[in-house]
């Protein structure tokens, strides 16, 4: 191993004509915390799925902790937790069964840690998984995962059931686990303000393709927007090196850049723009830009209500 | 033996509601030949009876048809039905889609579960079966009549063995359906189906029965029932896991 604990070449998936994953090429190195975002549908699970050997690639290849995704899955499962998106588990089971169940695939079960996690969090040992909220199955899954010392853990919308204090909680959580030692993890999410907080790096599906993938403070100090008044040519803008996408309404004008925005700034006073500014960009700003997130794009549907 | 446990937890239910269901089959027989025991014991105590007693006999005669049910495969139908109703669901079912993931995440390779499901209602089944003939035994116990241990025990392990070749068909059909009702139907319309063929076509000694048939025993091995029934549940086997593994969860 070359210090990647996950590797994967052109990795693809199809359903049918569906393209549901298309050629995503990742070196995930020890101790990163990679945000996966993208719409939904956009191929986030079914990549994970590949990685844990549960779908198969149509094509391509990948590696975690060395393990091949399509002949060692079971080595992979030894060594990768999965905290599912729907974290409803055996409803029928009572939590000390369920533990006393999940935790007998680990050799390296802490049942110690898991006792604390749960009076922690309040969890009793003596109800169904049914009987708890989704809020505490969420915790309960992240306990359990964390008690069997995985080495990468893979989370599909970890915090999506929980409160504003839980989620800061969990945030932590993973954060202080993945310092401490030869670990990584990756987290599908939506929600781009955790990635911002605790990814180290972020890469985002739109209909199974890559259309971002880089450092978290890298892609925020690249992407600017800058906002130009006058009468400018917009499709030469467009076509500049590190322009991203133009709009502009009446004497206004917003450009979108990935990278040379200092170069682009120059080039847009040349042009004949007047007070251009240049604003920061956030991962949800660019995130919405990458997506071409429409707004109004209800209005008719919401008109056809009233 | 963790995926055991949780093929027990998937099976559990059904396995008592079995285990009732025999029960109330076996049950009314079983107080009928203790209450005639009773009462012809009772009538032997007043007046002087002779050997040839009408109620004893008719006592013995039932308990008789009993273990006669049971040891020349006439049960065997019935445990039929019982291996399809353990066999299906499972792992591969739609209700149970939700916690897949988690399952499917966990480091076993898929056809173990598979394994768990088969051998956990293989087991159950011969307890159905044993329970089935420990009720045979104690009312022969309780009505002082002779209890052929040795040929229950061995239509126990026969019956149960013959109708175990039908969980790995209900597997697969559940792989199909993934819905325990439509594979349990479906199983059993291919289980009547075979039945009026080979009924209908005078292939007699092909039907599965005759492996449960402690009498057909004696007379040879029934190398043709067991070899089909062998072949049915192996093909049966390789399909669901292969189908299983291939399947994009």
């Amino acid at each position: 191993m070359n210090g990647a604990l996950i590797e994967t070449h052109g990795l693809s998936k199809s359903f049918g004509h569906v393209q549901a994953v298309d050629d995503i090429s990742w070196t995930i190195p020890s101790g990163c915390i990679m945000g996966l975002a993208g719409p939904n549908g956009a191929g986030k699970t079914t990549a994970v799925k590949m990685l844990l050997g549960m779908t198969r690639p149509t094509a391509g290849t990948g590696t975690v902790l060395g393990y091949d995704i399509e002949r060692e899955s079971v080595a992979i499962r030894t060594q990768a937790a999965f905290v599912p998106e729907d974290k409803l588990l055996y409803d029928e089971m009572a939590v000390r069964s369920f533990l006393q169940f999940y935790g007998s695939f680990f050799p390296e079960w802490n049942d110690q840690a898991a006792a604390r996690f749960l009076d922690a969090w309040s969890i009793p040992l003596d109800r169904t998984v049914k009987q708890l909220s989704k809020g505490m199955r969420a915790k309960l899954v992240l306990a359990a995962t964390l008690c069997r010392k995985p080495q990468v853990l893979f989370m599909d919308e970890p915090t999506i059931d929980l409160d504003p204090a839980s989620v800061e909680e969990m945030l932590s959580l993973i954060a202080g686990w993945v310092s401490e030692g030869d670990r990584t993890v990756v987290l599908a999410t939506h929600r781009l303000d955790e990635v911002e907080r605790i990814c180290d790096r972020v890469t985002v599906l739109q209909d199974g393709r890559e259309v971002l993938d880089g450092g978290v403070d890298d892609i925020k100090s690249e992407w600017k927007s800058l906002e130009a008044y006058g009468q400018l040519p917009v499709d030469e803008v467009r076509a500049w090196t590190g322009v991203h996408s133009v709009s502009s309404s009446a004497s206004l004008a917003t450009v979108v850049v990935h990278s040379r925005a200092a170069d682009i700034r120059r080039q847009l006073e040349a042009a004949g723009a007047t007070g251009v500014e240049t604003h920061d960009m956030n991962l949800r700003e660019i995130y919405l830009t990458l997506t071409n997130h429409k707004r109004g794009r209800l209005d008719g549907a919401v008109e056809s209500l009233v | 033996m963790t995926v055991l446990w949780k093929a027990w937890s998937d099976t559990s239910r059904k396995f008592y509601l079995c285990m009732l269901l025999v029960t109330l089959l076996m049950v009314p027989d079983a107080v009928s030949t203790a209450v005639e025991s009773a009462r012809a014991a009772k009538a032997s105590e007043e007046v002087t009876v002779p050997p040839d007693d009408p109620p004893q006999e008719a006592s013995t005669s039932g308990f008789e048809r009993q273990v006669e049910i049971w040891t020349h495969g006439a049960a065997h139908s019935i445990f039929v039905i019982l291996a399809v109703v353990l066999g299906v669901g499972g792992t591969m079912t739609r209700a149970n889609a939700h916690s897949n993931l988690m399952t499917l995440s966990l480091p076993t390779p898929r056809r173990r579960w598979l394994m768990g499901q088969w051998t956990v209602a293989t087991g159950l089944l011969f307890c159905l079966c044993a329970w089935e003939a420990s009720i045979l035994v104690v009312t022969g116990l309780v009505a002082g009549l002779p209890v052929p241990v040795g040929r229950l025990a061995i239509a126990t392990v026969l019956t149960s063995a013959s109708a175990a070749l039908w969980v790995w068909p209900s597997i697969l059909s559940t792989s199909y359906t993934r819905d325990a009702v439509r594979a349990a139907l479906i199983i059993v319309v291919v289980i009547v189906s075979l039945t009026t063929f080979t009924t209908l076509t005078g292939m007699l000694e092909w039907k599965l029965n005759n492996i449960a048939n402690v009498s057909r025993w004696s007379e040879g091995i029934p190398w043709r029932p067991l070899i089909s029934g062998l072949g049915m549940t192996a093909v049966c086997a390789w399909l669901v896991i292969r189908r299983f593994e291939r399947t994009d969860y």
